[in-house]
């Protein structure tokens, strides 16, 4: 691997641990140069106070500028939606822009320019470049593995904030799953929602939207649910009980972040994420 | 072009069952011509709504393979393609009344719910510019396909929401009026209970957005960030760890104009 | 394949056969579009019991597409002049002159309750204001109730009989005045909205109404687009029988004469909507009846609507109705002649009594569309030989009637109001007598 060959990215190591350090443990292999960025992306309050939101987002884009980065890698979809949809709202609005940048000023906190290109991790690994690594250096097929998909809500839609057509934004998850020697089990809610935004206001219908992707999982016979997004992740993951009672089902189905699945199939596993064998 | 059609029937509490038919269409035909020449030439029983046929009354949603459509705007060569039979079915999140019919009363008493016309004086002009929720149609395509109302059937869903947040923004409404509105949907059953999937925006066929419609009310709402009682507390509740308190300030200063009790 | 009518359950899935009642308000609107919902806030703000009763959802009326905008008037002397032109020596000076008026007034409610005057979806946001309006006044608005007949007894209206296609039944509702606000007829050509099948004027014909000039139909791109004629009614939407009313494009008020000009219509559904509303509210007080419908009437319209069901041996509504549209557009339409017209008349009366026999598979009660086509058609075809029947009698060309065979305007034989009347279901015609106060520009 040469630097020149990488693609540097400004990475928001916001996700769970163990799914940032599966993204770590996965990103020589695939060449990717990660600089890692602490920062409030504003995505967790893009519902509850719109205009922070967009102030948080415009602060990290102006903090990636500032490094000399023009691309962002994230692993999560709400975080992914929230920076495109800011990051073009300041590029295209000049007024808006020099609103917000009035703003960073204030705070001492450098300027954006709105030209910034946020990628979701899953973007990035089924990118004919990531794919042709991927095959290269799979260590450890998984062509046993039967997994079912969870494409993550805020990775598909509104798919005009996203910049592609849903069903464009609905192939990366089973590209990046195929190249990894899994096969896919169909499920009807694989392009469907984990109600994680709805967990801490309305857990009962957060509980219930959850439990539709496992259960249809489980349901057919999947040995693991693979996800987009590292906020499905954690719902899935750090909820299951609660899910499977409110729902009154075995739900014992390994959840997988889709930098976990790589890392298995590239059997890095051991030393990045062992949390996860 | 021919085209074969599985139509979800039911009525009067009987299990619902599928049906097939084939009719031949003109090129360029949509799904509801498609519907009307089977109900014409073939099975004049089957139930459906439509009344302008051409987009603007929102009478004629259904569902095709599980999406939510206006029957009158979807062309149905595309679904037919290399022979596959689509699955017409009602709308989800209704209950049905007959075949593709649905009873709506449960949409229109969330409409009714969220007082759908402007609350101004007199002789206050017109309507600043035209929000993008002035195109709403009522269909119910987005109610349809939305994830709180399956868990939460009182969830006041996005089209209302959506209208909700047209008259919000509507100028000439006093602030009085308006927090009246913004408390009306901030319940448990208001726009807090969005899980915000996006399929609303996804799939309206007018390109309304309720989703940030939703978004917004809730930062203006009691429980949000830009109004109600007690921004400070919550700026506070963010100070973050490390790196992240250039946040905090950032969003210290964005609330220092509002703040009253600001240190 | 099962179909309906091999299954024994669906006759009467919900046990409302004798279920049919009679409600009763001060005044009732039929038809929920921009002049009924305008109507029927002008009953409700002049404190009586107004309800609405439509075959549609208020929002699904097609006055949604009204986006030709509201007619503005700066000076009503110069509006009154440009409706007084385009009316083409048939415009009644004082219905065209309350509505030059009335406009400024009707633009600042709509604009009150969202509307805007031009631009995008002004039919749309004028009829959802308005409905929003009448649902913050809790005026009832019975919804998919298809009008049947209106109760004319002794020269007086005193209500309708409509069916309920959700429930399958037979609903009266007894009022001491109705408009009838159901839009307008453009599905006689096959134009949509579907929904425009002229119910009420139908209807209101039947009911001893006279309807007005309605050979005038305007086209737009060779399709029916505003029909000029309708119910007779006067400035503030009084028809020929006692407490039955009009407006909007159901009604004809003389205002528009021969032609409409842009934005009339939509601004004279505002503007003679409230000025039924108004009036009918008013009859409430000053007529008071106590005429009830009679409820063995609302069983005997069920009766006569039941032996449709399962009838066996006709011809399809929808097979008329095509046939009606092919033929109103090839005789009938923008450019007539004599010749043309009058193999019309004997086609359209001929598929009138075709239609005494009409096939209907379905026997289902609970919405049953096929049911609420063979009504509509019934409308079509009454109103087709109207249309037909004065096209042919007015041979002169003026406005948007057209003829071929006499292309000039002849005020000497034509300056006058064609009149049609329902004579035991017959369409007789009358002219009226020289409009002197007609005027316009030649």
């Amino acid at each position: 691997m040469t630097t020149t060959m990488s693609e540097r990215f400004a990475y928001l190591a916001d996700g769970p641990a163990s799914v940032d350090g599966a993204v770590r443990a996965i990103a020589p292999a695939l060449e990717l140069e990660l600089v890692e960025v602490a920062a409030d992306s504003g995505a967790s309050r893009a519902f509850d106070d719109s205009e922070a939101a967009l102030h948080l987002a415009a602060q990290t884009l102006g903090l990636v500028e500032s490094l000399g980065l023009t691309r962002v890698l994230t692993s999560s979809d709400a975080v992914t939606l929230h920076l495109r949809r800011s990051a073009h709202r300041l590029a295209a609005d000049v007024a808006l822009r020099a609103r917000v940048n009035a703003r960073l000023a204030e705070v001492g906190a450098p300027p954006t320019s709105g030209a910034v290109d946020v990628q979701h991790l899953v973007w990035e690994l089924a990118s004919e470049r990531a794919l042709a690594l991927l095959h290269e250096h799979c260590l450890r097929p998984l062509e046993d593995l039967r997994v079912a998909l969870l494409r993550g809500c805020q990775l598909l839609r509104p798919s005009r904030d996203l910049g592609a057509s849903e069903q464009d934004l609905l192939r990366p998850l089973g590209r990046v799953v195929a190249a990894c020697g899994a096969s896919e089990v169909p499920i009807e809610s694989g392009s469907g929602c984990c109600g994680a935004a709805c967990a801490e206001t309305r857990p009962e219908i957060a509980l219930g939207a959850a439990a539709v992707p496992l259960v249809e999982a489980v349901d057919a016979d999947a040995e693991a649910l693979v996800v987009a997004s590292s906020r499905c992740y954690a719902m899935l993951r750090d909820r299951r009980e609660q899910i499977a009672r409110n729902v009154d089902r075995e739900l014992a189905l390994p959840v997988l972040h889709v930098s976990q699945l790589v890392a298995l199939a590239l059997a890095c596993v051991e030393e990045s994420c062992s949390s996860i064998a | 072009m021919k085209v074969s059609l599985a139509i979800r029937r039911s009525q009067g509490g009987l299990e619902a069952r599928r049906e097939q038919f084939s009719v031949t269409v003109r090129a360029g035909a949509t799904l509801l011509d498609a519907l009307d020449q089977i109900k014409d030439a073939r099975d004049d029983s089957l139930a459906y709504r439509a009344a302008c046929g051409s987009g603007g009354c929102g009478a004629c949603g259904v569902r095709v393979d599980g999406r939510s459509v206006l029957a009158c705007e979807t062309p149905v060569a595309p679904l037919v393609d290399g022979g596959h039979v689509p699955v017409v079915a009602p709308l989800g999140n209704f209950p049905v009344i007959r075949d593709l019919v649905v009873d709506m009363e449960p949409f229109w008493a969330k409409h009714r719910a969220i007082d759908p016309a402007p609350r101004v004086a007199a002789g206050s002009g017109a309507e600043a510019g035209a929000p993008d929720e002035v195109a709403c149609v009522l269909c119910g395509v987005c109610v349809s396909e939305c994830v709180s109302l399956a868990h939460d059937p009182d969830f006041l869903a996005p089209a209302a929401l959506a209208i909700a947040r047209r008259h919000v923004a509507d100028e000439r409404e006093s602030e009085r009026v308006r927090a009246g509105r913004l408390a009306n949907v901030a319940g448990e059953h208001g726009a807090g209970a969005c899980v915000a999937c996006g399929l609303c925006n996804e799939r309206c066929p007018k390109g309304v957005e309720p989703l940030w419609s939703i978004a917004e009310l809730r930062t203006l709402g009691p429980g949000g960030g830009s109004g109600g009682a007690g921004p400070l507390a919550r700026v506070r509740g963010l100070l973050g760890r490390g790196d992240r308190s250039s946040g905090s300030k950032l969003l210290t200063a964005l609330r220092a104009p509002d703040d009253d009790d600001d240190e | 394949m099962l179909s309906a009518r091999d299954d024994p359950t669906t006759s009467d899935p919900f046990g409302q056969l004798a279920a049919h009642g009679v409600k009763r308000h001060d005044v009732l609107i039929v038809g929920a579009g921009i002049a009924g919902l305008r109507a029927a806030l002008a009953a409700h703000a002049r404190g009586v019991d107004v309800a609405i009763v439509s075959k549609l959802h208020p929002v699904r009326s097609a006055s949604h597409a009204a986006n030709a905008g509201i007619l503005a008037s700066s000076d009503h002397q110069i509006t009154l002049r440009q409706l007084l032109d385009a009316g083409d020596g048939l415009a009644v000076r004082e219905s065209a002159e309350r509505l030059a008026r009335g406009l400024a007034a009707a633009l600042r409610d709509v604009e009150q309750a969202g509307g805007i005057a031009r631009g995008p979806l002004v039919g749309q946001r004028a009829l959802h204001g308005l409905h929003g309006l009448v649902v913050r006044a809790a005026i009832p608005v019975y919804e998919e109730l298809q009008l049947v007949e209106l109760s004319v007894d002794g020269g007086r209206c005193s209500g309708a009989i409509a069916w309920d296609v959700v429930a399958g039944r037979m609903v009266g509702v007894t009022a001491q005045a109705t408009v009838i606000a159901t839009g307008g007829l453009g599905r006689v050509y096959g134009a949509t909205p579907r929904a425009a099948t002229g119910d009420g004027t139908a209807i209101a014909w039947r009911a001893g109404a006279a309807l007005r000039d309605m050979e005038f139909v305007q086209f737009a791109d060779g399709s029916a687009h505003v029909h000029v004629g309708g119910i007779d009614v006067d400035a503030d939407g009084r028809s020929t029988v006692l407490g039955l009313y009009a407006a909007g494009e159901a009604a004809c008020s003389g205002a528009h004469g021969a032609a409409t000009l842009e934005g009339a219509p939509l601004g004279e559904a505002l503007v003679l909507g409230a000025a039924a509303g108004a009036h009918a509210a008013s009859t409430v007080v000053e007529l008071p009846g106590d005429e009830l419908v009679p409820e063995a009437r609302v069983a005997a319209a069920e009766q006569r609507i039941l032996a449709l069901l399962g009838s066996g041996s006709g011809e399809r509504p929808s097979a008329l109705r095509a046939e009606l549209q092919e033929l109103m557009v090839a005789e009938v339409g923008p450019l007539r002649s004599e010749a043309g017209l009058e193999r019309a008349l004997e086609r359209v009366q001929t598929l009138r009594a075709r239609a005494d026999h009409l096939r209907i598979d379905d026997r289902t009660r609970r919405f049953n569309t096929a049911l609420v086509g063979a009504l509509e058609l019934e409308s079509l075809l009454a109103l087709a030989e109207c249309i037909v029947t004065g096209a042919l009698a007015r041979e002169e060309s003026r406005g948007v009637h057209r003829r071929s065979d006499h292309p000039e305007r002849d005020d000497a034989r034509f300056q006058r109001h064609a009149l049609t009347w329902c004579d035991a279901g017959q369409v007789r015609l009358d002219f009226s007598a020289a409009t002197r106060e007609a005027v316009g520009a030649r």
